[in-house]
């Protein structure tokens, strides 16, 4: 009974103790920490002074990876103390039902906006977030039917950011010009992952790859590209110029199914370039591999992925052919998408709303490209930016400020998109340094 | 002096003795979960200076346990058999595709609201009767079917999500629908479950099956019921859930079967049904659960930290709620 006691009674303070430490650090978030990206330690009157009205934004997230973990540093340490935000973040949502009841959290908070990083019912939860009277502000991009409504239903609570879908095609493109064969006689594999779900990013990428080989070939395909795209059946691209292009769904969650049937379409040998829109490298590595050895065959990969030390590996490993793992991937500059995020919401906050519009009136949003990473050493400085520990921030104070019409009432959001596409590797190279 | 010496001799009851007679009371499963939840709720009260106690808090909290209160007492007719089904979430999602497939076709909400409730009965019954006609638990059955359905789900939804005018979603939630629904509801299974032989029947074969057998009950019959009388629910928390968002898509209802589980065994039910079992646990822990996130989000915890004391919470509730007996379990789980 003693023991059962005494647990009982660790596990109470246990609980008093995480509540009132995580109490005390949250709400001191945006008032107390002040360490700014370069290390330096901002003044609180020159904060207080710059930025002197507060805002709360609640931060809903939709996965829980090294992405989820960069943003969350980049917000609440570097963003929160030096615009007077505080910013309150959702557990993993598994949908629309999770946003929603997150956002009533949120209203009851006291929160003024919702940054979503999820992008279904778009319209629907711009009306709720209305009804609370706060901004919604979208990790998306105005792609399709389903996004269409939000974008051009005149709220006035709404925005967003996303990934430039052209800029991906383009990447995508470049880098096939560069290792495809002229005649496409290699045959490519498009791993469209969980687009068939709905999954906006997925689905973009999926297309982009598709989009990339039409040009690249000027090749027509017999069925509607959108309907490959969303296949959740694996399905032959069939196309005028018989070059072999297989489109790939799968949740990736489930790893073991998705690798097995992965590795059947490789090993037909049919296949010799490898286009990933899920961030799955690591594993999809040992299987290209794998199929390499068997068949003898090299095998060209490309994909989305994360800077991380997984990603350092893949690229430092090297077939039996002497090419890494991973041939590109696609970096996402976390700190310049949270900061277009950041600056949507603070300009509607700050009733700048004709900064976020597009040229048409309806709602803007700004778009950011990804960025190719081809070798270890690009990979390896890359790596050095965004970290969690901070310290070398992609986007730092200067940039945010300069999209924020608070500085420049004359802003609108074709220059708040020249900003962002102002930031490169190449100028951030320049910046930053190595 | 004949009295003196008969209290000396009596043995003195120990700590744990008395623990286990108030655990014993009738009451307790009820009255335990209860008072947290009410100390919860006191306790965030007092912490955010009384904006817990707004109306459109406590509001909300009602509103986001809506669905998985009407499911978890919708189960309870499952669970008081001693049978389990995780498939509950992916019934209640394939009701809901039901529902706004009728509704996208014909844009009565009344045949929305019918076809989602009759396909989720639908369902049920067919996971019951797999369980019945070919004698496999009905967890196997769940484990199975849940693949399928949710395999159903994708391939009808797919990429898209299945919307519902939300105008008229948010017509009927302001006209009170939601909770004249489900109090409707819950007020018939509390009565069908704690006044009427079937509710008797289900408890007792629940608390031991052979020996139900032996006095003349069909467990076949209960499992039947039991599943019938889940599925009504069910379908009611797919309206439930069409309703809150306006839309439906492939992930609608995913991993409910295990909240529902949860909010169960947070409420003070055991998921092994006997005697003691009822249908009012389920919405007592889905508010806790609510009332946890809400409360802890409004005093500014971080969502990691809100994890980490929902786990000791529930950690700790479950401790105190479940019954250890010192001897080997008399129910045959397996």
């Amino acid at each position: 009974m003693k023991k059962r006691i005494w647990s009982l009674a660790l596990a109470g303070i246990m609980v008093l103790s995480a509540t009132a430490c995580s109490g005390g650090s949250d709400t001191g978030t945006s008032a107390e920490t002040s360490q700014t990206a370069q290390g330096e330690t901002a003044q609180e009157g020159e904060t207080d002074s710059a930025y002197s009205e507060s805002f709360k934004i609640g931060i809903a997230e939709v996965q829980a990876n090294d992405e989820s973990i960069q943003r969350r540093a980049y917000f609440e340490d570097y963003i929160a103390p030096h615009y007077n935000c505080e910013f309150i973040f959702s557990e993993q949502c598994n949908g629309t039902e999770d946003i929603l009841t997150f956002i009533e959290n949120c209203a009851d908070a006291g929160c003024d906006a919702v940054i979503s990083y999820g992008n279904e019912d778009i319209e629907q939860l711009t009306q709720v977030c209305q009804e609370y009277g706060m901004m919604y502000v979208v990790n998306t991009v105005r792609i399709n039917p389903k996004t269409e409504a939000a974008f051009s239903g005149g709220y006035e609570n709404f925005a967003a950011f996303g990934s430039d879908q052209t800029a991906i095609g383009q990447v995508f493109g470049d880098w096939l010009k560069e290792n495809a064969s002229a005649d496409g006689s290699e045959g490519f594999l498009i791993c469209s992952g969980l687009a068939y779900s709905g999954n906006l990013q997925q689905t973009e990428i999926t297309q982009s790859c598709l989009t990339a080989l039409q040009e690249l070939y000027g090749l027509t395909y017999e069925s509607d590209l959108n309907s490959m795209v969303i296949s959740s059946s694996p399905i032959e691209a069939a196309n005028d110029k018989g070059i072999n292009i297989y489109v790939y769904p799968g949740n990736p969650n489930k790893v073991e199914g998705y690798l097995q049937g992965l590795t059947a379409a490789l090993q037909t040998g049919k296949y010799g370039v490898m286009l990933q829109s899920v961030q799955l490298y690591d594993q999809t590595g040992v299987v290209v591999q794998e199929t390499e050895e068997a068949l003898n065959k090299d095998i060209k990969v490309a994909g989305m992925a994360t800077v991380s030390e997984s990603l350092k590996t893949a690229f430092a490993t090297k077939d039996q052919f002497g090419n890494p793992t991973v041939n590109m991937a696609t970096a996402k500059p976390v700190s310049l998408l949270c900061a277009s995020g950041f600056a949507q919401t603070y300009n509607l906050l700050t009733g700048h709303r004709d900064a976020t519009l597009a040229e048409n009136g309806d709602a803007g949003e700004l778009n950011t490209t990804l960025w190719p990473i081809t070798d270890l050493e690009t990979l390896d400085i890359i790596s050095q930016w965004d970290t969690p520990e901070g310290g070398k921030w992609i986007v730092d104070y200067d940039i945010v400020d300069s999209m924020l019409a608070v500085n420049n009432p004359e802003l609108t959001n074709a220059d708040m998109q020249a900003i962002v596409d102002s930031v490169t590797y190449e100028s951030t190279l320049e910046r930053l340094g190595e | 002096m004949t009295n003196t010496i008969a209290v000396k001799a009596a043995p003195r009851l120990k700590l744990t003795d008395r623990i286990d007679i108030i655990k014993n009371k009738r009451m307790f499963s009820l009255a335990f979960p209860l008072s947290i939840l009410l100390l919860l709720i006191l306790a965030f009260g007092a912490a955010t200076g009384g904006a817990f106690f707004r109306g459109t808090v406590l509001k909300g909290l009602f509103d986001q346990t809506l669905i998985i209160g009407t499911m978890a007492t919708a189960v309870s007719f499952i669970y008081t058999t001693g049978n389990l089904d995780i498939s509950v979430g992916s019934v209640m999602g394939l009701g809901a595709v039901a529902g706004a497939l009728v509704y996208g076709a014909t844009e009565n909400v009344v045949l929305m609201i019918g076809t989602a409730i009759i396909a989720s009965i639908l369902l049920m019954l067919f996971n019951g009767t797999l369980s019945v006609v070919f004698n496999i638990k009905t967890t196997m059955v769940a484990v199975v079917v849940m693949q399928l359905y949710n395999a159903i789900i994708s391939e009808v939804v797919g990429a898209d999500t299945l919307k519902v005018d939300f105008q008229l979603c948010k017509m009927l939630e302001d006209g009170g629908f939601r909770y004249g629904a489900f109090i409707i509801y819950f007020v018939v299974c509390l009565l069908a479950f704690h006044f009427t032989e079937m509710g008797r029947q289900l408890r007792f074969i629940g608390g031991n099956k052979k020996c139900a057998e032996q006095t003349g009950m069909n467990p076949k019959k209960a499992i039947c019921i039991s599943f019938l009388m889940a599925g009504i629910g069910i379908g009611i928390a797919a309206v439930f859930t069409i309703i809150r968002t306006g839309s439906v898509g492939s992930t609608t209802g995913n991993g409910m079967g295990m909240d529902v589980m949860l909010a169960t065994v947070l409420g003070g039910m055991s998921i092994f049904g006997g005697a003691k079992s009822n249908t009012y646990s389920g919405i007592i822990g889905a508010l806790t659960v609510s009332a946890l996130n809400k409360g802890l989000l409004m005093l500014g915890v971080s969502s990691t930290v809100i994890q980490g004391v929902r786990g000791v919470i529930f950690l700790l509730l479950v401790f105190l709620n479940s019954e250890r007996p010192s001897t080997l379990p008399a129910r045959e789980q397996f």
